[in-house]
Order: structure tokens, then C-alpha cells, then sequence
């Protein structure tokens, strides 16, 4: 999938886990976990605007673009 | 929404007692006929109730229709299904007659057993709010398939009686011949349209999968 989730090194940086994520941003860590290991299909622009609020970050630090190589 | 959440429950819920009593009938019919077939088979004595044919007739009578208020009308009878008993007793034709109708049997049977686990999957689905169950699209599929099957059976098995064994049929001193009869094609349209039913199933259940990994 081209769109690519960098939520790992995020909350590596903000010192924080999975699991005060999900209690702050009131979204279960299963669903967190689907994000952070890019199998998540969509997301919900209030989950992003949760995630950002609480990591403190734009929605560019947590997704990036890589295109598929042909 | 919640009203309408229980409503829907309820729905699901009589549809799946009513095929439970529904399974409990054709399954208790379909063993008792099988036991009156092995009877048949082994004791030719034996006069069973069923099985009986349904036989198109090419009949081209006069009658009377009485109305309930006592008015007749001269219509034109042009068509009639006969039904009668067969047993091993007339040979091939009688065993093969008995495997037809086991046969029919056993595919009614199977499509209400199926439809009875659609709708117990379905009922059970109700707490995860997900009646989009993988084996269900499968099972639609197998309910067209047996339907497709017996509307074949039912189209080729007068076909089979008229070319291969009976002549005509003689009652009231007057004899009528066995006419092929297609009716049953409807079953084939009906057929297309559970598979339909089945693909539009399949789509919910990929939208369904996309929405639960939609974070």
C-alpha cells in the first residue's frame, strides 16, 4: 500500500505506548494496532485529528507517500 | 435506530423458529420416506402412500365450471397433471420414480437446512452488530444451485417417461398423451435471482471488512 503509517516512530519520540494512545484518544488498541501495522484501509479524519492532538504532530508526521514500484 | 435494531432482531428471530419447525417437518418427511423406499425395495408387497408422479396431459376436454353462487360456465380443460403411485412393482420405471422423488425430496430438504443455517448465522451475528458471515455467500450460492437442480430433474424427468416408457395414460375410457412440460424454467429465473441475492451479500461483506479496518 502506497500510504505508509509512521505511528511507531512517533510515540517513540512523545515517549508514549500503544495503550495510553488508545485511553487518550478513546479508540481501542486493536484498531491502533491495525494502523500502526498498515493494514488499516481508511482512516476517519476525527481518529487523525485525535492522534495529532494527542501526539502534538500534523497528519504528515504520522502518514507518508511511497509509491509502488512497477 | 436501536428501535429499529430490535425490530430487526425480532424479524430474524421468528424467521429462524419458523425454519427450524419448517427443517424438523421436510427432515422427518424425507426420513419416513426413505424408509417406505427401502420398504418398497425389499417387500414388493408393500403399498405405499407416496411416491406419486405428477404427469402432464395433453387433454383437450369440455367441462363445467360451477360458480359458489350456482352459475356454469362451458370452459375448455386444456391441461392436467395426474398423479398416481409407483412401486418397484412396475419394474425399472417404479424404482427409478422412487429415486425422482427422493431426490426431489432430499434438494427440498437441503434448501431449508441451508436457509436455517443462514438465518441461525445471521441471529448469532446480532451481538457483533455483523450478519456478514463468509460461509453465507457460499450457502446462497448452494440454495440457487439446488434450486437450478431440481428444475432440471423436473423438466428432464417427464421428458425420461414420455420417450422411454409410458405411452399414454387411459381413465374414463379415454386415453390422453403425456406432454412435455417446461413450467419449472422459472425455477431457473428464480435461480439467477438467489445468485444475485448472493453477490450483493458478497459486497456487503467487503464493504463490511473495508468499514472494520477503516480505523
Amino acid at each position: 500500500m502506497p500510504i505508509i503509517t509512521n505511528l511507531d516512530n512517533i510515540l517513540a519520540k512523545r515517549h508514549m505506548s500503544l495503550t495510553e494512545l488508545s485511553e487518550k484518544v478513546d479508540i481501542t488498541i486493536a484498531n491502533l494496532s491495525i494502523l500502526k501495522s498498515g493494514k488499516a484501509r481508511a482512516i476517519r479524519f476525527s481518529t487523525l485529528e485525535a492522534i495529532c492532538r494527542e501526539l502534538n504532530c500534523k497528519p504528515g508526521d504520522i502518514l507518508d507517500y511511497t509509491p509502488d514500484e512497477e | 435506530m436501536e428501535t429499529q435494531k430490535l425490530k430487526n432482531k425480532k424479524i430474524i428471530e421468528f424467521i429462524f423458529w419458523i425454519l427450524s419447525i419448517l427443517v424438523g417437518f421436510v427432515g422427518l418427511g424425507l426420513t419416513i420416506s426413505v424408509v417406505f423406499f427401502f420398504l418398497t425395495l425389499f417387500n414388493p408387497d408393500f403399498e405405499p402412500f407416496y411416491p406419486v408422479t405428477e404427469i402432464p396431459l395433453k387433454i383437450f376436454e369440455n367441462g363445467i365450471l360451477e360458480l359458489n353462487n350456482g352459475e356454469k360456465y362451458n370452459i375448455l380443460i386444456d391441461d392436467a397433471y395426474i398423479s398416481f403411485n409407483i412401486n418397484n412393482k412396475y419394474g425399472l420405471p417404479g424404482i427409478l420414480n422412487l429415486i425422482f422423488f427422493e431426490l426431489i425430496l432430499l434438494i427440498t430438504f437441503y434448501i431449508v437446512f441451508t436457509l436455517w443455517k443462514i438465518f441461525r448465522s445471521i441471529r448469532n451475528s446480532f451481538k457483533n452488530d455483523n450478519p456478514f458471515h463468509p460461509k453465507n455467500i457460499w450457502r446462497i450460492r448452494k440454495i440457487a444451485l439446488a434450486i437450478l437442480i431440481s428444475a432440471l430433474l423436473n423438466i428432464i424427468y417427464p421428458i425420461i417417461l414420455k420417450f422411454f416408457w409410458f405411452n399414454d395414460v387411459i381413465f374414463l375410457n379415454k386415453s390422453f398423451e403425456i406432454k412435455l412440460n417446461f413450467d419449472y424454467g422459472l425455477d431457473i429465473f428464480w435461480a439467477l435471482i438467489i445468485l444475485v441475492v448472493a453477490e450483493i451479500y458478497r459486497i456487503g461483506l467487503e464493504m463490511k471488512k473495508e468499514q472494520e479496518l477503516t480505523i
